[in-house]
């Protein structure tokens, strides 16, 4: 283990490019950023800056003709083997998938097959990678179901997920993720498509499963609230570039890049006198094009003339749990 | 124990309140099926036995149907006939089924050049008419009803792959296929144990409105003397003899014009009534 042990996942450089009929779309570009062992890592920015992108990468879930993928994906397995994601062959990275590193996705009606019973679902996820029996699987999902806080867990294995809730489903679906101990779960968004009260019933099961299994988690989302509440590091994209990596107490304490500050203003507070939402002007830049300068220089109320020409190169703090890119920042 | 059976009875119960027709199609189905199989016995006389001194024959008590121009007691015919005519279609699907579902499946699912050399395939056998090329083939490999049935089999499998293959590629792009990627299965295993199910609903009507059109063209077939061979009784065949003497006696080609009727109909309604008990917006939580 050359890396420090401590970081599970490292992604290195990581550049991911669409082809599409009108030429390529630079999805991702030049993406650094680690998670740490049983930490949770919050990715934020606004839809199309290439969070969920990045975070499929991992499990290199692309569409391999249409997309150009570059970079190190660096993954330390339970024996302690360290990996590139990147230069897996399919077998390989079918062992890995559900097994060491699972995923949630936002809409759970969809991600469930609507004609298998949901049961039967995670159970095969079991016998796939534990070499379980049926019955053994069988087992072991309805004390799943019971872990996730499934209620009648043994009567909801035989039902099809149109008889539950989106709370519920959603629950399935993390009991599915959950199924193998993965050592990092990745979750797009899983609680977008919910509403507030089950949003947070549901991410406080995720925060005492994570206490219990000691798993690291990916979490995408808009939502700073729940950055604030679950993740103890957040990077901050935008255009498709980590533009900001920090401790969430850091960034929240003192957010360094315009962004990550004008991303902060926008948050709704209780108590805030009546008068309209914060905005950030304008609209992302198109990623089918080269960006020259600074992505956000554009609709940065701290633009200089610097910006608009020289790409900000990335500045990291002495202690290395930082970083930014801008101009501006002093760290 | 009794919650089962008060739950099967309510299915019942549900079945009959929103599909009627079909309830009526599925017994009369059934009963014409039940007196298929049952021909040997209830059939008043060997279908087979020519008796020249009752020749075309109308209704009358020993006779039901009248007799045809041998002289041959025609439900007994019509009886028997049933046979082929109902296994046929059933053959003929069966290997349509076998063969397109998995061709396919694949070719949706791969959607490379896989799929573009089945379905170029596919393209150049539908470009013709079935009925012409089954009538040649038929003719090349001799006739009678089993080369009949293959022949027509083989000619379904196109119909039946494109159809599945249109909707592997729609559920193909539903989130549910990523989340399988994502637990680490593969892809064959996607595919039966994931996309295949969410098209049975589909597979099942296409197989019945296929069923119906197979009955049709083994009829043609029989019809056009290249099925079912003398003495052997067949619908589509005892029409065609019906058709030389419907002028002096027209109970041959009506009853089995009619009994072919009504057989596809069923098998219709059934299709339609399947079609919407599987489709997921029309079912009700």
């Amino acid at each position: 283990m050359a890396e420090k042990p401590q970081k599970i996942l490292r992604i290195n450089d990581l550049s991911v490019d669409f082809r599409s009929e009108d030429g390529h779309v630079h999805a991702v570009r030049n993406v650094n950023l680690y998670v740490r062992q049983g930490k949770t890592l919050g990715i934020v920015g606004e839809s199309g800056c290439g969070k969920s992108v990045t975070v499929r990468s991992i499990l290199w879930l692309h569409n391999i003709k249409e997309t150009k993928v570059k970079g190190e994906i660096l993954f330390t397995k339970r024996s302690g083997e360290q990996v590139d994601i990147a230069q897996m062959s399919l077998a390989e990275l079918q062992q890995i998938r559900g097994n060491e590193i699972s995923m949630i996705f936002q809409d759970p009606m969809t991600s469930l097959n609507p004609v298998v019973k949901v049961g039967v679902q995670v159970a095969e996820a079991l016998e796939k990678h534990q070499k379980l029996g049926r019955r053994e699987a069988k087992e072991r999902t309805i004390e799943l179901f019971r872990k996730v806080g499934i209620r009648s867990a043994a009567r909801r294995f035989d039902q099809y997920p149109h008889e539950f809730s989106g709370g519920m489903q959603q629950r399935i679906m993390i009991a599915m993720a959950l199924a193998c101990n993965p050592s990092i779960l990745l979750a797009d968004e899983p609680t977008t498509a919910l509403d507030v009260t089950i949003q947070a019933q549901v991410l406080k099961s995720i925060k005492e499963l994570q206490a219990q299994t000691g798993m690291a988690i990916i979490f995408i989302t808009h939502n700073l609230g729940v950055v604030a509440h679950l993740c103890d590091d957040v990077t901050v994209m935008y255009a498709g570039q980590v533009v900001e990596y920090a401790t969430t107490r850091d960034l929240f304490a003192a957010p360094l890049h315009p962004y990550t500050q004008a991303l902060l203003k926008t948050i709704p507070r209780l108590g805030m006198e009546q008068k309209k939402l914060e905005v950030i002007e304008g609209m992302p830049p198109s990623l089918k094009k080269e960006i020259t300068g600074c992505a956000f220089a554009p609709r940065c109320t701290q633009c200089m003339e610097k910006c608009k020409t020289q790409a900000p190169s990335v500045r990291i703090s002495a202690d290395g749990s930082r970083m930014v890119r801008c101009h501006a920042a002093q760290i | 124990m009794n919650r089962t059976k008060r739950k099967k009875s309510d299915v019942l119960r549900r079945l009959w309140k929103d599909y009627k027709l079909a309830c009526v199609a599925t017994v009369v189905l059934g009963l014409i099926i039940l007196l298929v199989i049952l021909s040997p016995v209830i059939a008043p006389y060997d279908p087979a036995a020519m008796d020249l001194a009752h020749r075309l024959e109308g209704s009358s008590p020993a006779h039901w149907l009248g007799t045809d121009s041998q002289g041959r007691d025609i439900l007994s015919r019509l009886l028997t006939g049933g046979y082929t005519a109902l296994l046929g279609p059933l053959c003929v699907v069966g290997i349509g089924l076998a063969a397109g579902v998995p061709l396919g499946l694949i070719s949706g699912y791969t959607n490379g050049r896989a799929d573009n050399m089945i379905m170029r395939v596919c393209d150049v056998i539908l470009s013709f008419p079935a009925m012409l090329l089954a009538l040649i083939t038929v003719s090349i490999f001799g006739r009678g009803i089993r080369n009949t049935v293959v022949i027509l089999g083989f000619f379904y499998i196109p119909t039946i792959a494109r159809m599945v293959r249109s909707n592997v590629i729609v559920q193909k792009e539903q989130a549910y296929v990523e989340a399988c990627r994502a637990i680490g299965f593969s892809a064959p295993y996607i595919m039966v144990r994931h996309i295949l199910p969410n098209c049975f609903s589909t597979i099942i009507v296409q197989a019945t409105l296929c069923m119906g059109y197979a009955l049709l063209d083994i009829s043609a077939m029989s019809f056009l003397g290249l099925g079912v061979q003398e003495p052997q009784a067949d619908w589509g065949k005892l029409l065609a003899d019906g058709k030389n003497i419907i002028m002096t006696n027209p109970i041959l080609a009506v009853s089995s014009g009619i009994i072919i009727m009504i057989t596809i109909i069923c098998i219709n309604l059934m299709g339609e009534a399947l079609d919407a008990y599987f489709d997921p917006r029309r079912k009700k939580v």
